[in-house]
């Protein structure tokens, strides 16, 4: 885990020096996690697709801004939270990220499997969807994940037991 | 358990197909660097290290799973290294500086990451069994028998000084129940009433006594997340008189006090910040505060504090990453930091003291877990389950050999004897089917250990605490100032434990 912390790190300084190749080692470790959490908000895989290829040239772009040593994941992933709200609120301009009816996204690429988790996790906020996927998928750490979405770590732990609840019913 | 059902359906997303690869990075073929604006970076996220300012004091500190040294330890670190590597013959021939300090770091620390460690340390960690009797049937009685008879938390100590808290609250009409009205706070010497005060709309968490000072310290009261919860503090002379208090507003929306240490200058309280900071603000007995610093932690938290020389040593947790040891200079600035821990056994501590300008770390050993999200007993209650049907009665297993002994056979009481400087263990003692409790000095200047020694176990998949609970019966052992034990005594105390 260190070593891919220390390979991503040094991957975005060599893009903010021109070298293409580094790139591609921040899709292989970033590009599940960018993709997910870009539909956990779009809940359309043409969305989040197009979610990720955007977080991927502004990782290109803002590569020059990044500071070595610093929480790769954080930075990137707040990228796509905010390129997917954007996504979102132009598919629906009249309403808000809240009230977007996720449901109604027309959505024919998505898999069965990506279908069913995501039915789970229907009832709940974007924000406490993808509390769920970093704690239970991705084995976040509260204080990564309260860097990610902005939060305090108090927040995120209270937000993330809420959402557990929420899924109970789901479960049973 | 939802937990693990909620990951199972999670899992279902390993199967699914993701974009291709080319078509992403194709897109970002023609994408240009943004340049840096006036050789600055711009900061787009909190940065790992965050700089806190005691007064007019700068910090760096590197916690626990990042090997990054701020550039002013970093030399002192490399020194540190040399000494050591000469003072156990250590051959640096063919090191690197860096690698010098890897392998420094890995035996100091026992976490072996470095592929230039290797085991070439001339002094062992000694470890000695201490050999204690098994629980009779008598004693099994007799800690029944004073179980029934335990009396509650604000039991008055007949011997010494003592204090009681009584949180009283008040029907709060508007908001529909209870809230804080006032805490009274009693003192006692040898159970008998020094003084009693009372503190209106504050919630009284815990008593400590100095010498002319007695220190009380909780928080506002808080019944909803919306509200901001603040740490308080106030002392009080020996008539009972409030000599100074202070409600700690440091711009946090959540913030405790989990220890005060008092010595004849300094009162000194050590709490979090938003679950994230550590906190440490030290007064002067007039209630001036003097140092005021702050420590992002990282996910690690507070856990125990105590004095050393003129800094302190902390022992902090994380849920990750197990325990540590952060040393603190006299300003609360983190300086280093030293592990214990072993291939095949995870530790707890649960006291430490400073003694003759020693560290003692008293706790207990328990097989490593291999499932760092586990609770500790995990691999117990496995094996209750496997012969639950034949062994329970009425859903509960209590009282019986096999659980008892389960459980002495899983946990060891342990105590650590560690030089500060290096943080290496230098001997130990462990005690069968017991956990490490208090450590004190006693009267004639010796170091007392409390071992609690599992007597009782019960065990129900119905009780609402715990999984696992039961009472020991406490031992005492004494050491001399050269850490060698010269005593042993059973006492009649009872402690209970519980296990989740």
């Amino acid at each position: 885990m260190k070593k891919d912390n220390d390979i991503c790190d040094k991957a975005i300084i060599e893009i903010s020096k021109g070298n293409r190749e580094a790139l591609s080692y921040i899709y292989d470790a970033m590009a599940k996690m960018i993709f997910l959490s870009a539909y956990s908000i779009t809940g359309n895989y043409a969305d989040a697709e197009d979610a990720l290829q955007e977080t991927m040239i502004q990782v290109v772009k803002y590569s020059g801004t990044y500071k070595q040593g610093s929480n790769y994941k954080a930075w990137i992933l707040t990228m796509t939270r905010h390129i997917s709200v954007d996504i979102v609120r132009k598919r629906r301009m009249d309403v808000s990220i809240e009230e977007a009816d996720i449901e109604k996204a027309i959505d024919t690429y998505s898999d069965t499997n990506m279908l069913e988790v995501f039915d789970m996790l229907k009832d709940l906020e974007h924000d406490d969807r993808q509390l769920i996927l970093y704690r239970l998928y991705w084995d976040m750490s509260y204080i990564e994940i309260a860097r990610i979405m902005n939060i305090s770590v108090y927040s995120a732990q209270k937000r993330y037991q809420r959402a557990v609840k929420k899924l109970r019913k789901y479960i049973s | 358990m939802n937990d693990k059902i909620i990951k199972e359906k999670l899992k279902k997303l390993d199967l699914v197909k993701f974009p291709d690869k080319d078509k992403i990075l194709a897109a970002c073929g023609d994408v240009q660097v943004e340049k840096k604006k006036n050789n600055e970076f711009v900061k787009t996220s909190k940065p790992m290290f965050k700089p806190m300012f005691a007064i007019c004091i700068t910090l760096f500190m590197v916690l626990v799973g990042v090997s990054i040294y701020g550039i002013v330890i970093e030399a002192r670190e490399y020194k540190e290294a040399v000494d050591f590597f000469e003072e156990y013959n250590l051959s640096m021939e063919g090191l690197t500086r860096g690698e010098i300090k890897e392998v420094y770091h890995d035996i100091t620390t026992g976490q072996f990451e470095s592929e230039k460690t290797v085991e070439v340390i001339s002094k062992r960690v000694e470890g000695y069994s201490i050999l204690q009797q098994e629980p009779t049937p008598e004693d099994v009685e007799a800690i029944w028998n004073k179980i029934k008879n335990m009396a509650g938390n604000n039991e008055i100590d007949d011997k010494g000084v003592s204090y009681t808290i009584d949180n009283k609250y008040k029907l709060d009409d508007e908001l529909g129940f209870e809230i804080m009205d006032k805490c009274i706070v009693s003192k006692y010497d040898d159970g008998n009433l020094i003084w009693s005060t009372e503190f209106k709309d504050l919630l009284v968490e815990e008593c400590v006594g100095g010498k002319n000072v007695s220190v009380i310290y909780g928080s506002t009261d808080w019944w909803s997340s919306e509200q901001d919860r603040y740490a308080w503090i106030a002392a009080i002379d020996n008539n009972g008189n409030v000599m100074w208090q202070h409600i700690l507003d440091n711009g946090f929306g959540y913030e405790d006090i989990r220890q005060v240490i008092v010595d004849e200058e300094y009162i000194t309280a050590f709490g979090m910040g938003d679950f994230d900071y550590m906190c440490m603000s030290k007064y002067d007995m007039k209630g001036e505060r003097v140092t005021y610093t702050k420590t992002d932690l990282e996910g690690w938290f507070v856990s125990q504090t105590v004095k050393l020389g003129d800094g302190y040593l902390m022992k902090i947790n994380s849920n990750e990453d197990g325990e540590r040891i952060l040393k603190l200079d006299g300003e609360g600035n983190p300086s280093d930091y030293f592990g214990y821990s072993s291939e095949k056994e995870s530790y707890v501590i649960n006291d430490m003291f400073v003694y003759e300008e020693k560290v003692y770390l008293s706790g207990y050993a328990m097989p490593k877990l291999e499932d760092e999200h586990s609770s500790e007993i995990y691999r117990i209650i496995d094996e209750i389950q496997s012969s639950w049907q034949e062994k329970q009665k009425d859903g509960f297993l209590e009282l019986d050999d096999y659980l008892i002994k389960l459980l002495r056979d899983n946990y060891t009481a342990v105590l650590f004897v560690c030089e500060p400087k290096q943080g290496t263990p230098q001997v130990f003692y462990s005690i069968d089917g017991s956990f490490g409790g208090a450590l004190k000095e006693t009267e004639d200047g010796k170091l007392l250990w409390k071992v609690e020694s599992i007597v009782r176990a019960v065990y129900s998949p119905f009780l609402s605490s715990w999984g696992l609970q039961g009472s020991c019966s406490v031992f005492e052992y004494t050491f001399d100032a050269n850490g060698t034990i010269i005593g042993q005594e059973k006492t009649n105390e009872v402690t209970p434990f519980g296990k989740n």
